[in-house]
């Protein structure tokens, strides 16, 4: 008898746990997004942004070199979304049949940066022909690298860089760790960094060149389609508040304002 | 018998099949115009001399570093062998950023070898140079310091009752009976410093025909066409080849003789 009224004893506390647990929250999803290095901060704070509105979403996020991920995406790499730091990148993958709606969402410009003590006195891009600063930009390969070189070349740098960064985030690290004295780098760093470092942009009839529109695309090979589009909405969004259920968060737009990037319009 | 077998069979392949893998993509048909012209040409000749003067450094300095550590016994020696092998447990980009801060122009040495000789130690084919021998000398001096201390003593013992000095010991006593650890500790240095990519990376910069090697080559050509990557690293794998096959007789895993 003992026995059988605890176990009925324990039957009953485990169903009542189970009635009483709470709602069963939607399945966990990951949303695997490939972005552009330069945008590390800014698609971080906006992805935990989406997480904050869709709290069983988690977005993965693999920065790199848009080339490299462009690569990655055209063999079979398993990304839901890809944000390229150069519209031809975002191209590579249309053609390849990965992606087929692009839309822009920010612009950035290449700046020349320096140590805000300014140990070598620049005062304008054309410094840069001067022998004693040791400079670098990124490889030619990378978005920052292919356009710093057409706007080196309109302002009449013939200098070649004492050394190349695989990508902005490693340029970026070559200042900041004050390998070299400057660094062709994306505004959106040179901003987030103002506290040790100033820069220099090149001239308005040349800073067109120097400007790089970054395109978001859902990736065709997606399982997770209307989270994808999502997420791209939520990037693109220029609304201060966004709001899903309880939660707010700012629009993308705000966001990539605020660490520094421009409006692709 | 049959599990350890069976158990090495799947070790085997675990490396076998990956270079199998990427040997069915090399365009073979197409193979010289996925060479990436004249970017996989200098990234081959960089790689070839830079990982032969790194390997003359590594024998000239690894040889009295793993006699030194081979002959003592003391905890200075514990605490120097320890520190020549942490390149062999630090990520390459730390070694990278390592390097950085002693040898760039702003780095302790580096400005001071800047401001006196106006030379560079970073950013350029010394910077290679030096990235190598960093992440290539623990493997050299772990070799040749097993390799001596399993030598007899009684040759040298008797070299030196003869009245020979330690130089002498070292070139006509100890260095004879250690070929198949020399062959293996340069071979593995050479591999090792071939192969260097995440340190140079940061270190040396990217910039083809000065600083571009060919595992940056591969990396780097996958940003335009991923059959010229798979054609590079079809190269390093025939190099790679190439040598196990002329090297086959000396490789052995007895470090004497």
């Amino acid at each position: 008898m003992k026995k059988l009224v605890s176990v009925l004893s324990l039957v009953l506390a485990l169903t009542s746990v189970a009635l009483i647990a709470p709602a069963q929250a939607a399945e966990p999803v990951a949303l695997h997004v490939a972005a552009a290095s330069s945008l590390t901060n800014a698609m971080t704070k906006i992805g935990a942004d989406f997480h904050a509105l869709y709290p069983n979403v988690t977005v993965n996020f693999t920065f790199g070199s848009s080339g490299t991920l462009a690569t990655q995406i055209n063999n079979g790499a398993d990304f839901d979304v890809f944000a390229s730091a150069a519209p031809d990148k975002m191209k590579i993958v249309k053609q390849a049949g990965k992606a087929s709606n692009s839309y822009l969402f920010a612009t950035n410009a290449i700046v020349l940066a320096f140590p805000k003590s300014n140990p070598h006195h620049i005062t304008k891009i054309s410094n840069l022909n001067n022998v004693n600063i040791h400079w670098a930009r990124c490889v030619s390969t990378a978005p920052c690298g292919a356009i710093s070189n057409s706007a080196l070349y309109l302002s009449g740098v013939d200098a070649d860089p004492t050394t190349t960064g695989a990508d902005a985030t490693a340029t970026l690290a070559l200042l900041t760790s004050h390998s070299v004295d400057a660094a062709l780098i994306y505004e959106s760093d040179a901003l987030m960094n103002k506290a040790t470092m100033k820069y220099v942009s090149f001239k308005p009839a040349i800073r067109s060149a120097a400007t790089t529109a970054y395109p978001i695309a859902k990736l065709t090979a997606s399982t997770q389609s209307s989270i994808a589009d999502k997420f791209i909405a939520l990037v693109r969004s220029k609304s201060t508040k966004v709001t899903v259920g309880a939660k707010t968060v700012s629009g993308g737009q705000v966001t990539l304002k605020k660490f520094g990037f421009k409006s692709p319009y | 018998m049959r599990t350890l077998r069976g158990i090495a069979l799947i070790a085997v392949t675990s490396i076998a099949l990956p270079i199998a893998a990427l040997a069915t993509k090399i365009p073979w048909r197409t193979f010289g115009s996925h060479l990436g012209g004249e970017l996989g040409r200098n990234a081959f000749v960089l790689s070839m001399w830079t990982s032969i003067v790194v390997l003359v450094f590594t024998f000239l300095l690894g040889v009295p570093l793993a006699w030194t550590l081979a002959h003592s016994d003391d905890s200075l020696t514990r605490t120097i062998r320890a520190v020549v092998l942490a390149p062999l447990v630090l990520p390459p980009t730390v070694a990278g950023v390592a390097l950085l801060a002693l040898y760039s122009p702003n780095g302790f040495i580096g400005k001071y070898v800047a401001e006196q000789f106006n030379v560079l130690l970073a950013f350029n084919k010394s910077a290679i140079v030096l990235a190598g021998i960093f992440v290539a000398l623990p493997y050299f001096v772990l070799v040749m310091e097993s390799a001596f201390r399993n030598l007899s003593r009684d040759y040298e013992d008797q070299a030196r009752l003869d009245g020979a000095s330690t130089l002498r010991i070292l070139f006509a006593v100890a260095l004879p009976q250690c070929r198949s650890a020399i062959t293996t500790g340069l071979t593995l240095s050479w591999a090792r410093s071939i192969g260097e990519f995440g340190a140079t990376m940061m270190f040396a910069g990217m910039t083809p025909g000065r600083t571009l090697t060919l595992p940056m080559a591969v990396y780097m050509s996958m940003d335009i066409d991923m059959q010229d990557a798979y054609a590079i690293s079809g190269v390093m794998i025939g190099v790679a080849v190439i040598l196990m096959v002329l090297l086959r007789k000396h490789l052995t895993f007895s470090l004497t003789r």
